[in-house]
């Protein structure tokens, strides 16, 4: 089973990096030693990460850094430094505050990577009210529950996207009282909406952020379960020093770095390291709002002169598929760190990173609820291709194995278990919104149970198993079996809907449904190919199964639970466990 | 192949790949991403059933260059797609 060790060289003192001797600094490290690199409000008025992130550079040294960098589809490069982005969020900041948008308020987007997004996320902190971004490839269906039960009261969108998605729910959703209209071009005037730019040019470029506790509430991200509806993990404005401690040690990122996060700020990685981290650092933040073309990835890596890129497996695979001559043609050189997350990379991926580009992918392991990297590959530490890497200074991971009352921790080496993290690091969730229970049910004797299971190595190396429920990682996002399910349940030739993920190459799973039809519908290529377009258009390209395959009926439990687990067991050919409770096969 | 035919069997690929989606209207010179709701995975999908339909292999390496509908066509008539298994 163990493969090749990436084996790193003895630093250089003029090229260590941040982490350059995980052993002592994890001994040593403190949360509370490790807050002096951030700045707090002046006048000890508490810590926001809209200052920790923008202000405070724009009043120092950094102020003419380009804190953001946007490729943008025309072609057009729009840099933004951080004396500019401080002035814009400022702006954000008062456009909020004289629409009465106070503290605690949720202020959602719905956009692509364009600039508007970074400083609605940035300005909205600033003003103490809550960020959630939304994913622009959701389809109207999980938009709709994200913003009821966000109790979204400000939605910032484009055009396109608000006459696509939005316009037809705007009657269902009474508590959202503002949608800014981000416009392509001059400005926008749909009916019941306001122009962003309009008011963001009105709005005063001087803003005082408000006192913010630490347990201020500053982002909401959601996540899917298993069961139910889609979770909305809230984190709060202490979780900004995770952000900046996990970054410089686990990217090795640091000021006057080009930091190039692939991830969309619609999902966790996106915002903790699309936006957040790199600010907080004095790095600049590029930011490409196309979509993936490794041939033009390439070519940003190159003329961008990027030196830490983090991405994810499935961008890596296609990478692979294309080959390594096609990277060759390029010159990226000015590389000096390479992550990924999303799901495992697997070790011929982080080897082909180093045959490609002369370094390997860094893996590393973290989740919505965790609002940070908790586990990782550091630049000093040697890689064990395949492995997801070694808990980050200030973060405890232990395998557990759930009892009726508590864990157990297990402490024998590469015995598999649940992966749990001691409670209480900065980032960690505080909550699921509205839903307490669910939020307790996730902790036992201290420990955050995670739901992936693992086993950790005799050298304390963690390597990733699989998830503990039915849920499916898909191209690094984590989708919900049951918000799958229910969409097609509306549909009149359903019965019954059962949903799994199922391994691919590249997407690492895909998602595939099995559907019962009621009495009286034929199981033909027509109604496969309406189905999946009806799910389409519920829930998006993103989230919506590739693959519909139509079954007389489901495996049940004698509850009429459907057991995804022998669907799945059934499709890769795997024993199906144990059945005691089927009620018909 | 006529251009029509080319033009039928290159929507008709794309409604497949990605069901649901309304390819009756499309601007010929903008990218179907940004038209309709399609992923990396889908547009992957709709290059292998293109491959299939066509009875040709497009290396990878060629794949943006099918990213819209105009795209298509000058690619797929720069390669002879009425041989089969061509490459």
């Amino acid at each position: 089973m163990p493969g090749p060790i990436i084996r790193k060289p003895p630093c250089e003192s003029n090229a260590a990096p941040n982490l350059s001797d995980y052993a002592s600094v994890r001994a040593s490290f403190s949360w509370e030693t490790a807050g002096r690199m951030l700045s707090g409000l002046p006048s000890g008025a508490g810590l926001n990460i809209g200052y920790e992130a923008v202000d405070r550079h724009a009043a120092g040294k950094n102020a003419d850094v380009v804190a953001l960098r946007c490729l943008r589809k025309s072609g057009q490069i729009q840099d933004c430094t951080y004396t500019q982005l401080h002035a814009q969020t400022s702006r954000f900041a008062n456009l909020l505050r004289r629409l009465g948008v106070g503290r605690g308020e949720r202020v959602f987007s719905l956009t692509g990577r364009i600039p508007e997004l970074y400083i609605t996320a940035l300005g909205t902190l600033k003003n103490g009210s809550v960020f959630c971004p939304l994913f622009s490839a959701f389809g109207p269906e999980p938009i709709r529950l994200r913003l009821a039960i966000g109790e979204a009261r400000v939605l910032i969108t484009t055009e396109a996207l608000y006459l696509r998605k939005i316009a037809q729910l705007r009657n269902s959703l009474p508590k959202l009282e503002y949608v800014l209209i981000v416009a392509g071009s001059g400005r926008s005037d749909i009916p019941d909406t306001l122009d962003f730019h309009a008011l963001l040019d009105k709005a005063d470029d001087h803003f005082t952020i408000p006192p913010t506790d630490p347990e201020d509430w500053a982002l909401l991200h959601f996540t899917s379960g298993t069961t139910g509806q889609p979770k909305a993990a809230v984190h709060v404005h202490a979780a900004v020093l995770a952000h900046h401690v996990s970054a410089l040690f686990a990217l090795d990122l640091r000021g006057g770095d080009i930091f190039w996060c692939t991830a969309d700020p619609g999902w966790v990685t996106g915002t903790s390291y699309g936006i957040i981290a790199p600010l907080t650092l004095g790095a600049t933040l590029l930011i490409d709002e196309e979509e993936f073309d490794a041939e033009r990835w390439y070519s940003v890596l190159q003329d961008q002169q990027v030196t830490v890129w983090y991405t994810a497996p499935t961008a890596v695979r296609m990478m692979m598929k294309l080959g390594i001559n096609v990277v060759q043609k390029f010159d990226t050189s000015s590389l000096r760190f390479m992550a990924s997350v999303g799901e495992p990379l697997n070790p011929e991926a982080v080897l082909w990173g180093q045959q490609a580009f002369g370094l390997p992918f860094h893996d590393n392991w973290w989740q919505t609820e965790t609002g940070g990297i908790m586990i990782a590959n550091y630049a000093a530490m040697d890689i064990k291709p395949g492995s997801m890497g070694r808990p980050l200074p200030g973060i405890e991971a232990v395998i557990v194995q759930r009892r009726t009352q508590g864990i157990e921790c297990i402490e024998q080496p590469d015995l598999p278990g649940e992966l749990a993290l001691r409670a209480g690091w900065p980032s960690m969730f505080r909550g699921y919104l509205g839903e307490e229970e669910r939020y307790r049910s996730c902790f036992a004797d201290g420990w955050y149970l995670s739901g992936d299971l693992a086993r950790r190595d005799a050298d304390g190396y963690f390597w990733f198993i699989g998830r503990a429920d039915d849920m499916i990682k898909s191209a690094g996002h984590l989708i919900g079996p049951f918000e799958v399910e229910s969409a097609f349940m509306e549909h009149p030739a359903v019965a019954e809907a059962g949903v799994i993920g199922k391994p691919d190459p590249i997407a690492g799973e895909t998602v595939k449904v099995f559907i019962a039809l009621k009495p009286g519908y034929a199981a033909d290529t027509l109604l496969q190919r309406e189905l999946l377009g009806f799910a389409r258009q519920r829930l998006g390209a993103a989230v919506a199964p590739k693959e519909l395959e139509f079954r007389r009926s489901l495996p049940k439990t004698r509850s009429g639970k459907i057991m995804r687990r022998v669907l799945k067991a059934r499709e890769l050919g795997l024993p199906e466990g144990d059945t005691s409770t089927l009620e018909e096969t | 192949m006529t251009e029509a035919e080319l033009k039928r069997d290159i929507l008709e690929t794309l409604a497949q790949a990605a069901p649901g989606s309304d390819v009756s209207s499309l601007d010929s010179a903008v990218s179907f991403r940004d038209q309709i709701e399609i992923d990396s995975i889908d547009f992957m999908n709709f290059v292998l059933l293109l491959e299939k339909r066509l009875g040709l292999k497009i290396p990878e390496i060629d794949y943006p260059k099918l990213s819209s509908l105009n795209g298509c066509l000058s690619y797929l008539k720069s390669v002879d797609t009425d041989s089969p298994g061509g490459v």
